[in-house]
């Protein structure tokens, strides 16, 4: 069976005898810490618990900065999260007119807008915009904290062809770009000059047509190393079956929608229809991965300090869920009356969010990234 | 483009894209189907908590689901080096800056799939937004909702009927359906919270429990044209010309590559 995604392995040196690869904390661990961490942003309105929550992702942020080529397009990505932050506070105070305190007011016959503008909307949309805010800085320290080839690695066997398309486009970026530039130098040796979009033309046309080139001399390449045909080694009638079976539970999971939502009084039974077909599905994903056999040159090993990143995030998520369950307005803030203006704050569950500090305070005592030597 | 495979096994794969496809639609109007006891500012912000992530985890499902089926038996080495390919130059495409919602990254979708059909169409749409995000550091819970939206746009553009003896009609027509998923992205992309926001003062741009098809479709209508009609139609209008400007020559080429795509040897 062809290697998918084959893990790159280090290269021996001149000697041949010490080799070695910067040590990086397992993606796997990152990955289990941004999903954790941006269900809790997802789920949590009380801007007490955003705070400690926004405080922890800096610590993140402060920690990854120094480590991470994405230095600059992390910083991007969060200035695009506080325009959100700008945008989401005028929005709401501009449609929502409830609440005591009036700021000042629109006419009433402007639509949508007019009528009084409440510090209570503000304050909502403001908070609202933390909560947008956080799930963009959660995932902008994520994808600093991994890159791109140990994500692509962990693409799960059933989308291995997925997983090679991916892999096959980001190897042929800087090349893509380099014939870019070649291209545009010849055009200009040619007396073209690049003014307009419009001018653009002569630039694409033969960009897309060396890149279709490219694709054939890599196809001809992989067909030459045994990349051809069926890679699960299936039947047609054996990869019919499965997809029987996949159509069987998205069916089951598009009518459990359907009774969640629409009939209310008999919630379990849409519940328990999305359950079946979601383990029914999750039983096909990994009867299709089965099948297919991945080599790895070097397995990256779950170590100490992952659970420094991965648990914190998990437990303060699940003692987060089990408090939402018993009292559902626990985590809310709602600041129009008859509500307080001010929000409630639970020390307990204070303290659990401020564990969520933990990743990045490991982070910063790691310092550096260190090398760790590998034998041969 | 895709090798045709058997009868069955079509069947088969567009059952599963329009049963994953229907529940990512769902995932995106699953609000209209709450009783009225979900609307309300306070009913609202309590519902709001769970949808999200309920939404995201069946999104993310079905989009396996769809890359799975139309993966398996459809690639052989030719498609997947033509995806990678096209992905990086798509995801390259989706970082040109442009006025209001512009982006260059739904040309080489709507161009493709017509061409090429309308599995590749959704493979090139998903796979390239994945691209972009990887090296734009753009991975977060929106990516499946943008992948699968992407995705519709060279599927839907693969069912287009073969205008190719049309010449300028053709190209004509493309951009149109360009500038027309400019719109649906838009609306599509930022109908999920509207019907839990309602504001009795301004009854006529927000949805009520019982209004019916028509009259929601009113509301939206007035709703979508105060508040994102300016932004999608940065969106749309670059579309429409960027297909209008390119399209004729790309279609050949893309045409001229399908011939040599298809040999196979026995």
């Amino acid at each position: 069976m062809p290697n998918a995604t084959a893990s790159v392995g280090p290269t021996r040196d001149a000697t041949g005898s010490v080799d070695t690869v910067p040590a990086m904390n397992q993606t796997l661990a990152w990955l289990v810490w941004a999903v954790c961490m941006a269900a809790l942003a997802l789920t949590i309105r009380n801007p007490l618990y955003l705070a400690l929550i926004a405080l922890a992702t800096w610590l993140v942020h402060i920690a990854l900065y120094q480590r991470s080529s994405l230095g600059q397009s992390w910083r991007g990505l969060v200035k695009l999260g506080a325009l959100v932050w700008l945008i989401a506070i005028p929005l709401n105070a501009l449609m929502i007119h409830q609440g005591n305190i009036v700021l000042f007011r629109l006419p009433a016959h402007w639509p949508l807008i007019g009528g009084p503008i409440t510090l209570e909307a503000v304050i909502h949309g403001a908070v609202n915009g933390l909560a947008l805010w956080e799930v963009l800085a959660i995932f902008a320290a994520f994808n600093m904290a991994v890159d791109a080839s140990q994500l692509l690695r962990m693409v799960p066997p059933f989308l291995y062809q997925a997983g090679v398309v991916a892999s096959i486009a980001l190897t042929f970026m800087p090349q893509m770009l380099l014939s870019a530039r070649e291209i545009r130098e010849a055009q200009r040796l040619r007396g073209h000059k690049f003014r307009s979009w419009r001018d653009l033309l002569p630039l694409f046309v033969p960009l897309l047509t060396t890149a279709l080139e490219h694709a054939i001399q890599l196809a001809e390449s992989m067909e030459s190393r045994g990349f051809g045909g069926e890679l699960t080694g299936m039947s047609a009638q054996a990869s019919n079956r499965l997809k029987g079976r996949m159509a069987l539970s998205l069916l089951l999971m598009l009518v459990g929608l359907f009774a969640r939502s629409y009939w209310r009084n008999s919630a379990w039974l849409g519940l328990a229809l999305l359950g079946i077909g979601v383990l029914l599905l999750v039983s096909v994903f990994a009867a299709y991965g089965h099948r297919v056999q991945r080599s790895h040159y070097r397995r990256a090993a779950w170590q100490t300090r992952d659970n420094w990143i991965a648990l914190p995030a998990l437990l303060a998520l699940v003692i987060t869920l089990g408090v939402a369950a018993f009292d559902r307005m626990a985590l809310n803030y709602y600041p129009y009356p008859p509500y307080a203006l001010t929000p409630a704050f639970d020390p307990w569950l204070g303290l659990v969010l401020t564990a969520l500090a933990l990743p990045g305070l490991a982070a910063l005592y790691e310092g550096p990234p260190v090398t760790a030597e590998v034998t041969p | 483009m895709t090798p045709q495979a058997p009868r069955a096994t079509r069947l088969l794969n567009g059952l599963v894209m329009l049963l994953a496809s229907l529940i990512g639609l769902a995932a995106f109007v699953y609000p209209f189907f709450l009783s009225s006891i979900e609307q309300g500012p306070t009913n609202a912000t309590a519902h709001a908590q769970d949808a999200p992530l309920l939404t995201i985890v069946l999104i993310v499902l079905c989009l396996g689901a769809a890359l799975t089926t139309l993966g398996t038996g459809a690639m052989n080495s030719k498609i997947v080096a033509m995806l990678g390919i096209l992905s990086a130059v798509n995801a390259v495409l989706r970082a040109v800056p442009g006025p209001a919602g512009f982006a260059a990254v739904f040309m080489l979708p709507v161009l493709c799939g017509y061409v090429y059909g309308p599995t590749f169409g959704f493979l090139l749409g998903a796979l390239s937004l994945l691209v972009s995000a990887i090296i734009g550091a753009g991975i977060g819970p929106w990516l499946p909702y943008q992948m699968f939206a992407v995705g519709w746009v060279g599927l839907t553009s693969g069912w287009l009927p073969n205008m190719r003896r049309w010449r300028w009609g053709e190209v004509a027509v493309l951009g149109a359906w360009g500038l027309l998923w400019g719109f649906i992205f838009g609306a599509l992309m930022n109908i999920w919270f509207w019907p839990y926001v309602f504001q009795a003062q301004q009854a006529e741009a927000y949805w009520q429990p019982g209004i019916g098809l028509i009259e929601t479709l009113k509301r939206y209508a007035a709703f979508y044209t105060v508040t994102s009609f300016w932004w999608d139609l940065g969106r749309a209008a670059g579309n429409a010309l960027l297909i209008w400007a390119f399209g004729a020559p790309l279609l050949r080429l893309l045409r001229r590559f399908q011939k040599r795509f298809y040999f196979s040897t026995e």
